[in-house]
């Protein structure tokens, strides 16, 4: 026999590779329902028509924070009590990202969309979300309470001294807590040997079950979330989480209006409150398209007493 | 991945022996064919980008580490947007506002400068994948160690704690005072009991915790028991109409 047609044959009429009509996202965080928690608060709108990039939020010392006095004799005059107050600033700072792509490579693109808008918009949303959480976990050693020891794996007893000292500063509201997964495994390890009425309750046995998500549950009453954006902290000896009640944390953005001219202008929202704009540009003469990501954040501590550092081992 | 392509000429080596001909044939000359070689080069440490940092100290905020007590630090990334952290015309970051609101709260910041080597800065070239064309920027203390290929960090805590000890003995640091030193001691010690009382109920997972407990309150004991008198405060009359 001869002339038989092979396909190694047929270097002519097949190409060395194929691609797929699916593709594989590389790993990163990506979910940032964290924001949504009532325990990260917003503090407004910076720069556009406001002024100025820095939101003031004042503190005040009202509704109860001072007890009255009792009054001294009859007859006799009060003195006046004086008012506390105080105030946190969020500065707003531009974050940006630009990809860029030539023509050859947009037409080569075989209709998986990597390279249009729906992708690129898609992208812009993770990526705010994710520099916004990693500016808020950057807070965690700044806060003046922390709990844990250096080198030693998050514990139950760490966890619950975190809801005591919020307890004793008197916070209120739903807390939450950011732990980097290291820790959080940490917990988990150590559910498998608590006793007491505890390993009964459903909390510690649900969190024993993988989730999934970056929303881990709810542990004592305190809504978990990791984030591998939790930093190192003690020389890159420690992770530093936090748990944070309403008024430790406070963000910032900036409505970015639409500039006149813009060839495509996408205003976008990150979990339904963080500003961000898609903007499309041609370069004609270099025959380059690109897609420029534009977001402002600002991001502060507010009440050093409504956050407790968590800082354990790495 | 960044590939460095070189080609290499084929070269007779010169010390190899000479071609020996015989009528009935030759048998060749020593030689390696030429081939594009491909040099990836060790990966990078896999990790992601991250912002310079200056360290502060709070005089309440101390623990113990490796031994010794010593101030816990925190990390002020120098990150516009981030605690006041602003950024001149010229892109350089501004850390004026955000140290003095630090200030307000009661951080004092170290100069970077006061490192060892003259910065506790130390800048990497990592990248999230470990793939050298995808090189990004991490700055670390001088204490971390990163390793190529791998997001393992390896933490010199004697060395930072043998700096913060070098820090509170040249006056840039005060000493812990005595009475936030006594309260870390009775925290411990009550975490210590609680512990006592989990092992006894045959919890074993928390025997490390125990353990450090344990070794933390001894050195918090000695430093209560070194540490001066407190002062006492002044002594008033309340006036009361018995």
């Amino acid at each position: 026999m001869a002339n038989e047609i092979l396909y190694s044959g047929l270097s002519d009429q097949r190409v060395a590779t194929v691609l797929s009509d699916t593709y594989s996202l590389l790993l990163a965080d990506r979910e940032a329902g964290a924001l949504s928690h009532p325990a990260i608060q917003y503090a407004g709108a910076g720069a556009a028509r406001r002024g100025s990039t820095v939101v003031q939020i004042p503190q005040i010392g009202l509704i109860g924070y001072d007890l009255l006095t009792a009054a001294s004799t009859e007859g006799s005059s009060e003195a006046n009590v004086a008012l506390t107050d105080g105030n946190d600033q969020v500065t707003v700072a531009r974050y940006g990202k630009i990809y860029e792509a030539s023509d050859l490579a947009r037409l080569t693109d075989p209709g998986t969309g990597i390279l249009d808008v729906a992708a690129m918009a898609m992208d812009l949303v993770a990526s705010t979300g994710q520099t916004l959480i990693d500016l808020i976990a950057a807070l965690a050693s700044g806060f003046s309470g922390t709990v844990g020891s250096t080198g030693v794996d998050l514990s139950y007893t760490n966890f619950t001294d975190a809801i005591t000292t919020l307890e004793i500063n008197k916070v209120t509201g739903q807390l939450m807590s950011i732990l980097h997964p290291r820790q959080f495994g940490d917990l988990r390890t150590a559910s498998l040997s608590l006793g007491g009425a505890v390993q009964h309750m459903p909390d510690p046995q649900g969190l024993v079950r993988y989730a999934g998500s970056l929303y881990k549950g709810r542990i004592f009453g305190v809504d978990v979330f990791t984030s591998s954006h939790v930093d190192t902290a003690n020389a890159g000896a420690d992770r530093a989480g936090m748990m944070i009640a309403p008024g430790a944390v406070w963000w910032g953005d900036a409505e970015i209006p639409a500039p006149p001219g813009a060839a495509l202008w996408v205003p976008l929202m990150v979990e339904g409150k963080v500003r961000a704009a898609l903007e499309a540009s041609r370069s004609a003469r270099s025959a380059l398209s690109a897609w420029h990501q534009h977001a402002y954040l600002g991001v502060t501590e507010g009440l050093d007493a409504a956050g407790v550092g968590i800082i354990t081992d790495a | 991945m960044a590939r460095t392509l070189s080609a290499s000429k084929t070269t007779a080596d010169p010390e190899a022996p000479k071609v020996r001909r015989t009528q009935s044939g030759q048998t060749g000359e020593v030689a390696v064919p030429t081939v594009a070689t491909v040099a990836d080069g060790a990966p990078l440490p896999r990790h992601g980008p991250s912002a310079p940092f200056i360290y502060a100290w709070h005089p309440a905020c101390w623990h113990v580490m490796a031994g010794k007590l010593v101030p816990r630090l925190r990390q002020m990334r120098m990150q516009p947007g981030l605690s006041n952290m602003g950024e001149s015309p010229d892109g350089r970051v501004v850390t004026r506002n955000a140290t003095a609101a630090a200030a307000d709260r009661g951080w004092t910041t170290i100069a970077i400068e006061a490192g060892p080597g003259g910065s506790y800065l130390r800048k990497h070239k990592v990248s999230p994948n470990g793939r050298s064309d995808r090189a990004v920027t991490r700055w670390a203390s001088a204490w971390e160690t990163l390793y190529s290929g791998s997001d393992t960090i390896q933490s010199d805590e004697a060395g930072f704690v043998a700096w913060l000890g070098g820090l509170i003995d040249n006056g840039s640091i005060p000493a812990c005072p005595a009475h936030i030193a006594d309260s870390l001691a009775l925290e411990t010690e009550s975490r210590l009991g609680r512990l006592q009382g989990e092992v006894a109920k045959g919890v074993d997972a928390v025997k490390p915790h125990l353990e450090r407990a344990a070794a933390d309150l001894a050195v918090l004991r000695a430093y209560v028991s070194d540490a001066a008198t407190p002062a006492a405060g002044e002594i008033e009359q309340v006036e009361v109409d018995a």
